[in-house]
């Protein structure tokens, strides 16, 4: 039993000196050589390919499924464009874009698989998605070391541009939705007192009312009650609202995921508070009304970068609306703004490769539904928030708020 | 040579890895294709540490992604946060490695004995409610715990799980596992899941052996933890949440319970499966779904059936001995062992 044991670590050891010093480097060889490599040969002239693969991770299944198919549906009709033009124009070509689909289940190592897949075994050229800030987080890693560039629709959290440079995203980042809302609620609604109910298990959640708190307070507003709760699957929010309700605040920020959102709202107003209800983008979902209850949901606003109104919009709000039946939400919205950034990149990039098409979404210029976008140094849009106020069930244009 | 031809083993091993880093290095092996199997790998050390607990001794514990975690966070905290690994040579960035994972292990041990000393000393099903709380204990506090990132995650730890090392490791798991179920810790612990008031009767220390099978079992999980935390390079409360404690339960049970060669088997293939069937997209984990009822409907005693790999040469645990280097027993058969075989079977 010992011999066994003994030789075999032996023999191990001796193949561990031979190869483990070389092993770190190894997953990042096989990219490196490929894409330096790819741009040297065809410096002088733009090599156009016949077809290119791009990438979509979206939560297909698992706990934010919704946001899954918001997503999918947006790409379903960027595609149907597409094919409707013959292909995407790159310099007189025309090129077939086919889109890789993954499901991440809304887990993080599910993300770093499928971002591996489409990577290694698709070779796509650019990735959109996936929805949130966490899975973002984990698969850009990999895409960052693969040079390949990748856009989240609505991964809003701060640190998810901070991977890389090659991690770009579509929508406002948390710090500034959580300003917008507190600028809102302080100077246009004059509301000194108000509360947070938040998942603490939550990148999204927890980044919002952090951010929101600090910038309530620093206007002059007080925070009386910041109630916590852990993770998507509480349904019963019971005891936050009762402490809540003692500390009797004028207005409530429920900065959730969209799971949660009709029964937070439901329970609040079965409580008899009748405090402002305010809200973040996950809030901008068209179906919200009637899962909430309209006459719940009545007077109550919310914040996203994306205001279906808005005359910039109303051209892909139409389009999107006879297709699938329903008005995008913010979601589909940034999807379909997220896959219109990769294709004008690869319009105007010099190189049809990772570095090439990176260096072109970083000068994006271009007029999309939310409005005019271009990137800041962090690769995070420049951007307004937009407030939207649900009146007879339907979310209306309130006011725009800059950032400083 | 008559040696080697006895124990192929020791020359197939090495040739495996050797095959799988030439794979990997030829690129016949994409990133992908490692990522999984070495995820596979990872997969079977924590259905291998859960069989020590769920499958000899006969406990249950349904909170074993706890262990996992905190083994994980302890090592990631210690190479991402407390040195920075990143501008140290590549020895040291190894030996600071392998001591943060020993040290993740170690922490998951004595997590372990806090939580097992109590409980294992009762009879009944006290552990598995024990450990599900401990699982959401450990989340919760690192959800909180900002010096980890809290419910942002981790990110930046670096990537020093190398094919190496996780291979080297389940190996080293396997052979742990086998040494301790064919020696009498393992014997005293399968009497236990037998019948505890039986192996009470003979003398046998009830809770000690549960809380030697358990702490080892942390242990080995703590350590497979630091392995996916390196593998992964990117860690978040939620990961491991009851739902991945679940996963190590359907490998165990699908792969065949008490056996070895069944965890092996049952990790491996319930990791690849849901990969391959990327194919069929929306249906995905429908299909993986049903094939877990069909498994568990015609094959109740799993995939492998209770039975071992004839090359682990277990004396005691499996069923029989099958495929792969077929091994003739050199046990006297004495009236005794055939007498307990039959009792197993």
């Amino acid at each position: 039993m010992k011999r066994i044991l003994c030789l075999m670590l032996t023999l191990c050891f001796v193949l561990a000196v031979g190869c483990a010093p070389a092993q770190p480097s190894s997953p990042a060889a096989p990219a490196a050589p490929a894409a330096p490599g790819a741009p040297e040969a065809p410096a002088s002239s733009k090599v156009i390919p016949d077809e290119i693969k791009l990438g979509l991770m979206s939560t297909i299944s698992g706990g934010q499924a919704i946001d899954g198919k918001n997503m999918t549906d947006a790409i379903t009709l960027v595609s149907e464009e597409l094919e409707a033009l013959g292909g995407l124009d790159v310099d007189g070509k025309k090129v077939k874009i086919s889109w890789v689909i993954e499901d991440t289940e809304a887990k993080p190592e599910i993300a770093v698989n499928a971002v591996q897949k489409l990577i290694e075994q698709d070779k796509v050229l650019a990735i959109v998605g996936p929805n949130n800030s966490g899975e973002t987080i984990a698969s850009g890693e990999i895409s960052q070391a693969a040079k390949v560039p990748q856009i989240t629709n609505t991964g809003t959290n701060i640190k998810v541009t901070q991977v890389g440079d090659y991690i770009f995203r579509a929508c406002i980042i948390d710090p500034f939705q959580g300003i917008v809302v507190a600028k809102f609620a302080y100077d246009n609604l004059k509301i000194t007192k108000a509360a947070i109910l938040y998942d603490n298990a939550d990148t999204y959640s927890s980044g919002l009312s952090e951010s929101f708190k600090n910038a309530y307070e620093a206007l002059g507003g007080t925070i009386v009650a910041n109630e916590a709760y852990s993770g998507q699957d509480v349904k019963d929010f019971s005891a936050q609202l009762t402490i809540i309700k003692n500390a009797n605040p004028e207005a409530i920020f429920y900065p959730s995921h969209i799971e949660n959102i009709p029964l937070q709202l439901q329970q609040t107003r079965g409580m008899g508070i009748t405090a402002t209800l305010l809200g973040c983008d996950s809030w901008d979902y068209a179906a919200l009304p009637d899962l909430v209850g309209r006459d719940v949901l009545e007077g109550a606003y919310y914040v996203t970068g994306f205001s279906p109104d808005a005359d910039s919009a109303k051209d892909f709000v139409k389009k999107f609306n006879d297709r699938f039946g329903y008005r995008p939400s913010f979601c589909s919205a940034m999807a379909y703004e997220a896959a219109h950034i990769v294709l004008n990149a690869i319009q105007r990039a010099e190189t049809i490769d990772g570095p090439g098409v990176r260096d072109a979404m970083a000068a994006t210029d271009m007029d999309l539904p939310s409005g005019h976008v271009k990137f800041d140094e962090f690769r995070n849009p420049v951007k307004s928030g937009t407030v939207l106020q649900v009146r007879d069930g339907v979310a209306q244009y309130v006011t725009s708020i800059e950032p400083d | 040579m008559k040696w080697i031809r006895r124990n192929p083993e020791v020359v197939f091993i090495p040739l495996l890895y050797v095959a799988l880093y030439i794979a990997q290095r030829t690129g016949f092996f994409n990133n992908y294709i490692m990522q999984i199997v070495m995820l596979a790998c990872i997969n079977i050390c924590m259905t291998l540490s859960l069989n020590l607990v769920n499958g000899i001794t006969g406990q249950s514990s349904i909170g074993h992604a706890g262990f996992m975690s905190v083994g994980a966070y302890t090592s990631a905290l210690i190479t991402t946060i407390m040195l920075d690994v990143s501008c140290m040579s590549p020895f040291m960035q190894l030996v600071i490695f392998l001591l943060a994972t020993v040290f993740g292990g170690v922490c998951a041990a004595i997590c372990g004995y806090l939580v097992g000393m109590p409980t294992l000393r009762l009879r009944g099903d006290y552990l598995a409610i024990v450990t599900l709380g401990f699982g959401e204990v450990i989340r919760s506090i690192i959800r909180i715990a900002d010096v980890v990132g809290g419910a942002r995650g981790l990110t930046g730890i670096p990537k020093l799980a190398s094919l190496f090392w996780i291979f080297a490791f389940v190996i080293l798991t396997i052979y742990a596992c086998r040494n301790f179920i064919d020696s009498s810790y393992g014997r005293a612990c399968m009497a236990i899941r037998d019948n505890e008031i039986a192996a009470d009767t003979m003398g046998i220390n009830i809770s000690r052996y549960k809380i030697i099978a358990f702490v080892l079992s942390a242990f080995i999980a703590g350590v497979s933890g630091s392995m996916y935390a390196h593998m992964i390079r990117y860690l978040h409360p939620d990961v491991f949440s009851y739902a991945k404690s679940t996963d190590f339960l359907v490998y165990l049970y699908a792969g065949g319970v008490g056996s070895i060669s069944g965890s092996v088997i049952g990790a491996t293939i319930l990791t690849v499966l849901p990969e391959m069937l990327r194919a069929i997209a929306n249906w995905r984990l429908v299909i993986y779904g049903i094939l877990l009822v069909l498994i568990i409907l015609f094959r109740q005693e799993g995939i492998f059936g209770g039975k071992e790999f004839a090359f682990l040469k277990m004396k005691t645990g499996g069923i029989q001995n099958i495929g792969f280097f077929k091994f003739r027993r050199k046990l006297k058969k004495s009236p005794e062992t055939s007498a307990q075989e039959e009792v197993i079977q």
